[in-house]
């Protein structure tokens, strides 16, 4: 049926169980929305469900008349939620404590499953094949800065290059992983 | 395709669904509630008719923000900001055609859509940026909405792209608006001059957002809207 989430989104609106078929068309590409922005399963399943809670609250603000329109809607709020995760460095959960959603504990199971679910197994063979390609200056500098956890100052004295050198490195090779990271990331589940 | 059963999904979902059910209850009583108490709101609106009612000074020489609009649906006359260019960098799902950017700050447009209701009426979506809500409504509903204010506070979204801590605020003026002033509980304003219906404000969170301010050519100030704290949503502003 064309634009039925359209309809199912404005429906919503006088019936709230017409929802239902929101969350089930929506809510994977949210997941996997996050998933692919935090590489955080926890953060993402929490994100997920507040976004959602909060497009059931506002569902009457929603007049659009095409799925395009309402895929926007739903990831502006998805956005929002993310912007404010980054500035904050917590997900909140205003819209889900008002509506008393209780959120289900993530199993072993699940959690496997939705690490597939966001392509993240795709996403971390491009990067450890990424980091594989780096140049040797690079792949040492970063190596030691995060796999290592070394501080800036050792990094350089291991390197014996300036500090400065050390975290011009380290920048550019995580510039590469982010930039193979992105090739799996596009697309796919924008709006 | 086939997707693995999650069962965190179907629990949340069954969760949602409770929620869901339990508000369809709630709004089924409200519904009946208000028809039980239809005749005592009418006679008490009948006697509010026959009192009068003064409409504040101020508000008199407001114009309906709707009005801005009004010229653009009968035919393109005198609409508030330019025609939307390809090369605009807007949602892909904006029709170019018939479209209109309001107003732009850092590289955030606010736009404004034009189709048909269901009801064969006329429905108008504001866009905040290029990643941010399309708000839309028939034009009888954003008058509602409008109706009263200089200014209305559509909402904020995320500067994607843009310096991470910074609070794009999007909105409208009435036509008598000719300036918005931002003022923070830190430093100087933040001031959008020569606004033409509607307005971009990049705010600098940190420095605590407190009021917008409308004024008039003359520097008469017309409304103020209190956007401290977290009032500020991706739908607008609460209390308003």
């Amino acid at each position: 049926m064309p634009e039925e989430l359209a309809a199912n989104l404005r429906l919503a609106g006088s019936q709230p169980s017409a929802f239902g078929a929101v969350y089930q068309d929506q809510a994977p590409l949210l997941f996997a929305f996050f998933a692919r922005r935090t590489f955080d399963i926890d953060v993402s399943s929490d994100l997920t469900a507040e976004t959602l809670a909060q497009a059931f609250e506002h569902r009457r603000k929603f007049r659009g008349s095409t799925d395009g329109e309402a895929r926007g809607w739903l990831f502006g709020i998805a956005q929002h939620q993310f912007s404010r995760y980054v500035r904050r460095g917590t997900v909140e959960r205003d819209a889900l404590t008002r509506l008393g959603i209780r959120l289900p504990e993530l199993g072993a199971d699940d959690y496997e499953r939705m690490v597939d679910l966001a392509g993240l197994a795709e996403t971390r063979e491009r990067v450890r094949l990424a980091f594989g390609t780096l140049p040797a200056e690079q792949h040492a500098a970063l190596r030691l800065r995060v796999i290592d956890e070394r501080s800036y100052p050792d990094v350089a004295a291991a390197l014996g290059v300036s500090e400065q050198a050390a975290r011009a490195r380290v920048s550019r090779a995580l510039r590469a992983l982010a930039s193979a990271a992105e090739i799996a990331t596009t697309s796919e589940v924008r709006p | 395709m086939t997707q693995p059963r999650i069962d965190w999904f179907e629990d949340l979902e069954a969760e949602f669904a409770r929620v869901a059910a339990a508000t369809e209850r709630a709004e089924s009583r409200r519904t009946r509630g208000r028809l039980g108490r239809t005749l005592p709101v009418f006679a008490c609106a009948a006697l509010l008719l026959g009192a009068g009612y003064a409409v504040p000074s101020t508000r008199a020489a407001m114009e309906d923000i709707t009005s801005d609009f009004s010229g653009w649906l009968d035919g393109d006359r005198g609409a508030p900001g330019r025609s939307i260019q390809p090369a605009d960098d807007m949602p892909e799902w904006i029709d170019v055609d018939g479209s209109r950017l309001i107003a732009e700050s850092g590289g955030l447009g606010l736009y404004v859509t034009r189709g048909p209701t269901q009801s064969g009426g006329t429905r108008l979506t504001f866009v905040l940026g290029k990643d941010g809500n399309g708000l839309g409504n028939s034009v009888d509903g954003w008058r509602e909405k409008f109706k009263d204010h200089a200014i209305v506070v559509l909402g904020t979204t995320p500067h994607v792209g843009g310096p991470r801590e910074t609070l794009p605020l999007f909105g409208l003026t009435a036509r008598s608006v000719e300036r918005v002033s931002l003022r923070y509980a830190d430093g100087p304003p933040l001031v959008s001059e020569n606004v033409d219906g509607g307005f971009v404000l990049i705010a600098d969170p940190q420095r605590g957002p407190d009021e917008l301010v409308a004024y008039d050519g003359a520097g008469h100030e017309l409304e103020r809207v209190n956007v401290s704290g977290d009032r500020v949503t991706a739908f607008g502003v609460q209390g308003q």
